[in-house]
């Protein structure tokens, strides 16, 4: 659903631009990618949910996902 | 006990040196409510009926349709227009008479969910919508009871167990329902049937994990699947939405308020074809608020006027106010998040149709058409 959205996968990023944008996590994806404004999702990092960045040098994924209405 | 005719029944799986008899009667003394027998309810209830689970309970207001062929494969053409929950029961006994199948040929709602939820040992939610969601999660951690979530789309599922023991809540994944723009279900996203079979096991496996203590249970990790690159990924989550969980009940009851919004409670904003004047549609200004190129399209010739729901604020400029203006999109979820927000701006006369554009809806359009060009000879 986010690949659609953005048209890619996965991309690699500046991690220290990333994080300078805002303490939340959410709020950075956003400022990284202005379609996501209006979406819902929850982004994990390195595999866990969290909205903190935590130490920069420890940080391999993150991962946004969105929920899902189907079934 | 098992029966003798049960032991045969079961005889393959309780040679399994993990489960064996002790397990089965666990199976067999297990209550289990599923909500929704669609495309993650079918496999769902197929196998644990399969597996012995001793009390299933379907809920489900919903009726076969033919587009829900492809993948809810409990169901056949000659099913059409009839009850799903019925049907399921009907095709579970005949599999396995053993066990005994409870009906609910109704939607949940704050007011009903409570009474239908609490006499079970396990839910399993299988719906499709975020408010039904929400709601199962919030009375589960009420109830105290584990709830099997499974959700998909196009060609990806997700899977976790919530409120099991001390683990975390659907609502500390995703803590506030999405707006209605980005609410899409299976008749609007589109779905490869095999999505929800898959998904629906994965469910049914965890429900048999959790009744006879056998494996480590999904809880505190979701399961991310995408079929097109067959990946799984583990994603780990811990509780953290207690306090807001615990702010959604008022003296042990949800606070049905809190659900209108993502209920999309009408308050008389909801109309049906039914409803509608189709001898007078000049009356009527038609706004078709889904996105480009959605199915199925609108007959040529209707004057419709085509605003997608992300659309609508910037082009009030087209809506007629001095008409009735009948708002719809897939599934009535979109057209009343639109309705809502035009009776805020003051066109008092829009109406969201509900259960959105369907064949019946299209043929009256047709018919409609047909008329008014013999009319014009």
């Amino acid at each position: 659903m986010i690949a659609e959205k953005l048209g890619k996968e996965n991309e690699e990023i500046q991690l220290s631009e990333l994080m300078s944008f805002s303490n939340e996590v959410n709020t950075s994806i956003v400022r990284l990618n202005p379609l996501l404004k209006g979406m819902t999702f929850t982004v994990a990092i390195n595999d866990k949910v969290s909205n903190n960045w935590g130490n920069e040098q420890d940080i391999r994924t993150i991962a946004v996902l969105p929920p899902f209405a189907g079934g | 006990m098992l029966t003798p005719k049960e032991e045969q029944y079961y005889s393959r799986q309780t040679i399994l040196p993990a489960l064996g008899k002790a397990g089965q009667e666990r199976l067999k003394n297990a209550k289990i409510a599923v909500v929704g027998a669609g495309g993650l309810g079918c496999p769902v209830l197929s196998y644990l009926a399969g597996a012995g689970i001793g009390q299933l309970t379907i809920i489900d207001g919903d009726k076969v349709s033919e587009s829900n062929l492809h993948r809810q494969l409990l169901f056949t053409l000659d099913d059409l227009e009839k009850s799903k929950a019925e049907v399921v029961k009907t095709r579970l006994l005949q599999s396995n008479p053993y066990i005994k199948v409870s009906l609910f040929t109704e939607y949940l709602t704050p007011t009903n969910v409570k009474r239908l939820l609490e006499n079970h040992d396990v839910i399993i939610d299988c719906t499709d919508n975020y408010a039904t969601r929400y709601l199962i999660n919030d009375v589960c951690f009420l109830l105290k009871k584990p709830m099997i979530y499974g959700a998909i789309h196009r060609f990806e599922g997700q899977i976790s167990v919530f409120n099991y023991k001390t683990g975390p809540t659907y609502r500390c994944l995703f803590p506030l329902a999405p707006s209605p723009e980005s609410q899409q279900n299976c008749a609007e996203a589109g779905v490869l049937g095999i999505i929800p079979g898959l998904i629906g096991m994965l469910q049914a496996t965890e429900a048999i994990k959790i009744i006879t203590g056998i494996g480590e249970v999904l809880s505190g990790s979701v399961l991310f699947y995408d079929a097109l690159n067959q990946s799984f990924n583990k994603i780990g989550l811990q509780r953290s939405a207690e306090q807001t969980l615990r702010s959604i009940y008022t003296n042990g009851e949800l606070n049905p308020e809190l659900y209108k919004q993502t209920f999309c409670v009408s308050s008389g904003l909801e109309t049906t074809i039914d409803e509608i004047d189709f001898s007078n549609l000049s009356q009527y200004q038609w706004i078709d608020v889904r996105e480009k190129g959605e199915e199925p399209i609108v007959p040529e010739g209707l004057s419709i006027e085509h605003i997608p729901l992300s659309a609508l604020k910037e082009n009030h400029h087209l809506i007629d106010g001095e008409r009735i203006i009948i708002l719809f999109c897939q599934s009535g979820i979109r057209s009343l998040s639109a309705a809502e927000t035009l009776q805020k701006e003051g066109f008092t006369s829009s109406k969201s149709l509900k259960e959105g554009i369907s064949k019946q809806l299209i043929t009256l359009w047709k018919q409609h058409l047909t008329s008014y060009s013999l009319k014009a000879q």
